[in-house]
């Protein structure tokens, strides 16, 4: 009888240990995000580096503990300090990696349209990713924000490829979600590397919209070898009416000897597959 | 037959040998001779990397100089002249000093055997449905590959640079079940399941259960800029590596700016770059810089690949060149 007491006994107290160390974690985070409140507004903020072990280690706090933390968090995403709002942003994200996370955050809608166009790029970046985990469809009211985002003038050189993948993944067969991704795909200010980041989007979201299709055709005359085998092979992952659709421009590419060796084989390639 | 030799006493033993043919091209030599250094003496310090044409060799003592010897028939009567003579002059493109020519090295590699990635796959289990699973993604520790690279040669004595070259490694990422030997243990053989969507043939399906999928990243927009006088280099490497497995929220970012005096045979880096992964700069057998990330952790690395994290900035010690 003794024994079973001793064994409950340690049970309990490994239990209590645990619950009380998934605790600290998040009251560390919330430690964290009012000593950065405070130094912030006494004009020494914080740094990524000082906030990061503390980010490391949340993850490993209980399901319980990190539902009580939010409150803080979603405060400190709307804190006028970028130093906080970072610190929260990264939070965010690290809570939509966990299984539960979509249930405690669906509903954010108004936090993450604002940390989406916050004038500070990281806290963009990584809310793209957390929305991403989030795994939206196309009746999020996300989606509308989205679509916004790439008619702003700063959406190509900030996270406007990503945002385009975000909504391809949501809403793939949405006439407006293709229309503002067709607009954002034209725009004059893409570079080779901007298209290039948007044709890594349109593979990973598995696009099969025939329109996009004709934008990405579009692109395999970017100037850059690169990006133009890019967009050819991107075409053929689309699907055999991508490549039928535009079939004349490929066979133009195909027979064009001022076009790189690389190029060239590219669209036959592609041709070659549909035939 | 190439064969390849060290003069250093360390490495006085080490004598590799690869057979070509008509169908091997100056890279195909370059990376046989490299896998098969690196797979045969790596346990004794010393390993060898490919950089197209090129090959960089490493050790953990000195090297002496590297030696290629052409032996058995000549290329010209198997039919492939310029893969002979272009191998032969391959091996020799990471010559000791005091020589004329340099080949300049970057890459960047994830220094452990596997990280978690930021991103998601959906694994339907029996009975229980969908599981949201973190995307294990395959790193290069102890494989000798790498996520980006670029290397170029210099020859001062002619004031030119040749043979620029920049790649991207495979990316591999894994569902549930990965690693297979259990969460603590390396990816193996038994992770690489046959289902799989592999990006680079637009073949199979991302299932979501142990190897899950394969891309490779593109390299374009990158930058080589080498401007080489008789005494002096200067080369610039600069870039940005996405995951080509998921949406483009982050990136490896780096800008080296390698400096050499071919007359007092030194060299240094003015570096910046992503705080992930490992970076390194090496001339000839020299890594005249190293990075080394404190971390793997996902929130390390996502912190550093978003810009979370402050880049990695600085001048490397000036180093004499072996």
């Amino acid at each position: 009888m003794n024994w079973k007491k001793q064994v409950i006994g340690i049970v309990l107290m490994l239990v209590t240990i645990a619950v009380a160390r998934s605790f600290a974690q998040t009251s560390e985070m919330e430690n964290l995000l009012h000593d950065f409140e405070a130094r912030a507004a006494s004009g020494t903020p914080g740094t990524g580096e000082e906030a990061e072990p503390v980010l490391e280690r949340f993850p490993q706090a209980s399901k319980e503990s990190v539902a009580a933390a939010l409150p803080v968090v979603l405060n400190a995403a709307n804190d006028p300090h970028v130093s906080v709002r970072r610190v929260a942003a990264m939070a965010l994200w690290e809570i939509t990696n966990r299984p539960e996370g979509q249930a405690l955050l669906s509903t954010e809608t108004t936090t993450f349209t604002a940390l989406l166009v916050d004038p500070d790029i990281p806290i963009r970046r990584i809310t793209g990713m957390a929305l991403d985990n989030l795994r939206l469809d196309a009746s999020s009211p996300l989606v509308p924000v989205l679509e916004s985002y790439l008619a702003r003038e700063d959406a190509v050189s900030t996270i406007g490829a990503g945002v385009a993948g975000l909504l391809m993944k949501a809403a793939p067969n949405d006439t407006a979600s293709t229309n503002a991704i067709v607009q954002f795909m034209r725009r004059k200010d893409q570079t080779s590397a901007d298209r290039d980041s948007l044709l890594i989007s349109i593979r990973v979201a598995k696009s099969p919209s025939r329109e996009i299709g004709k934008e990405v055709a579009a692109y395999a005359t970017d100037p850059d070898e690169q990006t133009s085998v890019h967009a050819i092979e991107t075409l053929q992952e689309m699907g055999r009416s991508a490549i039928l659709d535009n079939q004349q421009s490929l066979s133009r590419i195909a027979a064009d000897t001022s076009r790189t060796l690389g190029v060239r084989t590219a669209a036959t390639k592609a041709l070659s597959a549909v035939h | 037959m190439v064969t390849v030799s060290f003069s250093g006493a360390a490495f006085a033993a080490v004598s590799a040998s690869v057979t070509y043919g008509p169908n091997s091209t100056p890279n195909s030599v370059a990376a046989h001779i490299a896998a098969l250094i690196t797979k045969n003496y790596y346990r004794y310090g010393l390993g060898a990397k490919a950089f197209g044409p090129i090959v960089v060799y490493s050790g953990n003592t000195t090297l002496g100089t590297v030696s290629n010897v052409i032996t058995g028939s000549s290329m010209a009567t198997n039919g492939s002249p310029t893969a002979g003579t272009e191998a032969e002059n391959a091996c020799q493109s990471a010559p000791p000093p005091p020589q004329s020519m340099y080949a300049v090295a970057y890459s960047a590699y994830i220094p452990v055997d596997h990280v978690y990635g930021p991103d998601q796959c959906t694994y339907v289990a029996p009975v229980l449905g969908d599981i949201p699973v973190q995307l294990i993604y395959r790193g290069d520790g102890y494989q000798n590959t790498y996520r980006v690279t670029q290397a170029v040669s210099l020859n001062f004595p002619a004031s030119s640079a040749s043979g620029a070259w920049a790649d991207t490694g495979i990316t591999e990422n894994y569902g549930f079940g990965s690693p297979y030997n259990g969460k603590s243990t390396s990816l193996s053989s038994r992770d690489d399941d046959a289902v799989y969507y592999d990006q680079r043939t637009n073949t199979g399906t991302a299932d979501c259960y142990l190897r899950n999928a394969i891309g490779k990243a593109s390299t374009a927009g990158w930058q080589i800029t080498p401007t080489v006088t008789p005494t002096r280099a200067a080369v610039t490497m600069a870039g940005s590596g996405q995951n080509p497995l998921s949406l483009p929220f982050g990136s490896i970012q780096w800008s080296m700016i390698t400096s050499i005096d071919a007359t007092a045979n030194t060299g240094y880096v003015t570096y910046s770059h992503t705080c992930y992964p490992s970076h390194q700069v090496k001339v000839a057998n020299t890594t005249l810089y190293l990075y080394t990330p404190p971390s793997s952790n996902i929130t390390y690395i996502a912190g550093c690949l978003t810009g979370f994290l402050n880049h990695v900035t600085g001048t490397s010690p000036t180093q004499t060149i072996q």
